[in-house]
């Protein structure tokens, strides 16, 4: 069947997933790079409207259904798909390819779905693969914080699923379209289950947990879509929804305080993806045209900085074998490339001007002025500089200046470089030519981002922020150890509820059978003689049948001997008989 | 950093100080912090120090923890 431009890109990913393990190792890691590609110039031509139906008993199921919203959505999960198999090329095990691509066609599924039921089947299919992105470490922390992600994604899951039965059962509809009905259980029920993926606080801790733990290529994929593919969902199903407001701007600086807190660089960006997200819900609650174009746009930059940020990290990672900012510390002088595009990465997600994370997070911050939420666009402005403050500073400062700990990283993999510069030249390319991606966003724009006064607002924040982090650099080296989150009202009392529940219990359950056993042991010992209690004879701890019978030993010894006696007498009677 | 460098972040710290204050203020949007002088370089300064100081406080107060507080589980 030839590939039409209607052909649905989450299909072709899953049958590259498929297919992948089959072919032969050599061929694989140009296969894994050729499947995104393949749904990236799917995404790029397929024209607006809905392109595959299917029908599932009573209900209509759209698979494919493409509008402007879910282009721009698709084009950069393909993009970033292709990106992180660059980057992990010379990765040659089938399993993290195959997971990978698996999880990019549950992302691209979710994206251009048209019903609920279509929606959750690929929402689904995306928390498997990302978890084994995680396990695949092999460490025993990851193994660990990797089946908490799981069971954390199961019981989102779960919430959605319960959401879509009640709103279908409500509607008797299952088409996705802006939910307006706030009384409604089942409204809520889809919120929570998209806001957990979506990483909003307090359901964000899976993700600070376990994306410093996945392996150094497989932490790129999951940078970009899990947190990402819940924003689009936010952004088509929650529109206007205030609470995401309060919820995004809370977000933006809980992530940027936990962020200065990390001592692990990649706990660092994980918190940071947490901060950047708040923009985009923040933007889903305003609801306007501004706001849904400046998250649909910022959601695109971000996933290009973000995973530079995590590609530049995991460099360090994989040439040091460190990632705690305490252990780092003068590589400047042996990794001059991976730092300088790790800081494009840095100066995008703090918004430096002619960088891509310029054009969009200032969209968000003004449409929050012009629908005068003005307390959330202050907050979001300080949160900007909690931004720059960690990854544009402090972490850059202490991995590749501050103190030397004489390291000294192995060569890094050229895949690696080269995924890392495609990505560094895509985040200047949309800072300097911002109408490649406005003309590609929901609504059209009428948003300069290269203004006067905005120039000058964002050089006088980035350049005092410098100033203030100068001043107190020494306040600021990290420390050892980890930080408390949400994640210790679980992980805490699970040390109690196993104290309570297995050890305290198992300790009871023995008590008792000793005692039981003890117990057991003494009466029998009391029946061992029960004639000793009538008798009183005491001294006779066992029960012997001998004791109490008449003695019968003489009477058969008087017998045997008779018949010995008289066997004997007839034996030499017989011996006289033969002798004669 | 060399000195060419810190001349170029000074004359440029001034320059955004400087338009910061001939910066018109957009009518349409008017809020209490366009009547603060270059707001936003406060802003930048202060808003550093209070995330610092604010993480570290939290920090020292109880968010911060040994390696391995969770180990046992």
């Amino acid at each position: 069947m030839p590939i039409e431009a209607t052909f649905p890109p989450a299909l072709i990913l899953l049958a590259g997933a498929l297919l992948l393990p089959l072919l032969p190792r050599n061929c694989r890691s140009l296969f894994s790079l050729f499947i995104p590609l393949l749904a990236l110039g799917l995404v790029w031509l397929a024209p607006t409207g809905t392109h595959l139906t299917l029908a599932l008993m009573d209900y209509h199921l759209v698979v494919y259904q493409v509008d402007q919203l879910s282009r721009i959505f698709g084009m950069i999960f393909a993009l970033i798909t292709f990106i992180g198999c660059l980057f992990a090329f010379h990765v040659k095990e089938a399993a993290k390819q195959t997971a990978a691509l698996l999880y990019a066609a549950g992302a691209l599924g979710v994206t251009f779905a048209g019903d609920f039921i279509t929606l959750f089947v690929f929402w689904e299919l995306m928390s498997l693969p990302s978890t084994y992105l995680i396990w695949a470490r092999g460490t025993r922390e990851s193994e660990k914080s990797g089946m908490r992600y799981l069971m954390f994604h199961i019981f989102g899951g779960g919430l959605l699923f319960a959401g879509i039965l009640a709103h279908t059962g409500e509607t008797g509809g299952i088409l996705i379209e802006p939910l307006t009905a706030r009384t409604s259980l089942s409204s809520w029920l889809i919120l929570a289950g998209v806001a957990l993926n979506a990483a909003v606080v307090p359901l964000h801790v899976w993700l600070s947990d376990a994306y410093p733990k996945a392996t150094v290529t497989g932490a790129v994929f999951l940078s970009a879509l899990t947190t990402k593919t819940a924003v689009y969902v936010l952004l088509r199903v929650f529109p206007g929804w205030e609470i995401l407001i309060f919820l995004g701007v809370v977000m933006t600086l809980y992530g940027v305080v936990f962020a200065f807190l990390a001592n692990d660089i990649r706990e660092v960006l994980a918190y940071h993806i947490i901060s950047q997200v708040g923009y985009m819900v923040a933007g889903a609650g305003i609801g306007t045209e501004l706001a849904i174009n400046g998250a649909s746009a910022h959601a695109f930059s971000h996933i290009l900085y973000k995973a530079l940020l995590f590609m530049g990290a995991g460099a360090v990672l994989q040439t040091t074998g460190k990632s705690k900012l305490t252990e780092l510390g003068g590589l400047a002088q042996k990794q001059p490339l991976v730092l300088w595009l790790y800081m494009i990465g840095a100066f995008s997600i703090s918004g430096f001007p002619l960088f891509n994370g310029f054009i969009s997070k200032s969209m968000v911050i003004a449409a929050a002025g012009a629908a005068h939420y003005n307390l959330s666009m202050l907050f979001m402005l300080l949160a900007s500089v909690g931004t720059f403050l960690s990854v544009g500073l402090k972490l850059p400062y202490a991995t590749w200046y501050g103190q030397n700990r004489g390291l000294s990283p192995i060569p890094l993999p050229r895949n690696m470089v080269l995924a890392m510069a495609v990505t560094a030249f895509l985040c200047i390319l949309y800072g300097i030519m911002p109408g490649l991606l406005y003309n590609r966003l929901p609504y059209q724009v009428h948003f300069a981002p290269y203004t006067f006064p905005h120039l000058m607002e964002t050089s006088q924040i980035l350049i005092f922020t410098f100033a203030a982090f100068w001043i107190f650099r020494k306040e600021i080296v990290g420390k050892a150890g980890i930080t408390l989150d949400v994640d210790w009202f679980y992980r805490r009392p699970a040390k109690w509820v196993q104290r309570i529940f297995l050890e305290d219990l198992e300790t009871a359950f023995n008590k008792v059978e000793t005692l039981m056993i003890d117990t057991a042991h003494k009466l029998a010992l009391l029946s061992n003689n029960p004639r000793a209690l009538f008798t009183g004879s005491a001294g006779k701890k066992n029960y012997s049948p001998d004791a109490y019978r008449s003695s019968l030993q003489l009477l058969i010894l008087l017998a045997l001997f008779g018949f010995v006696l008289i066997s004997f007498w007839g034996l030499l009677s017989q011996i006289g008989v033969v002798t004669k | 950093m060399n000195k060419l460098l810190w001349a170029l972040l000074g004359i440029v710290a001034v320059i955004s100080l400087l338009g910061g204050l001939a910066s018109p203020h957009d009518p349409a949007h008017d809020v209490w912090w366009n009547s603060i002088p270059d707001f936003f370089a406060l802003l930048g300064f202060m808003g550093c120090l209070l995330i610092i100081f604010l993480a570290k406080w939290l920090g020292n107060l109880f968010l911060r923890k040994r390696e391995g507080y969770y180990n046992a589980d």
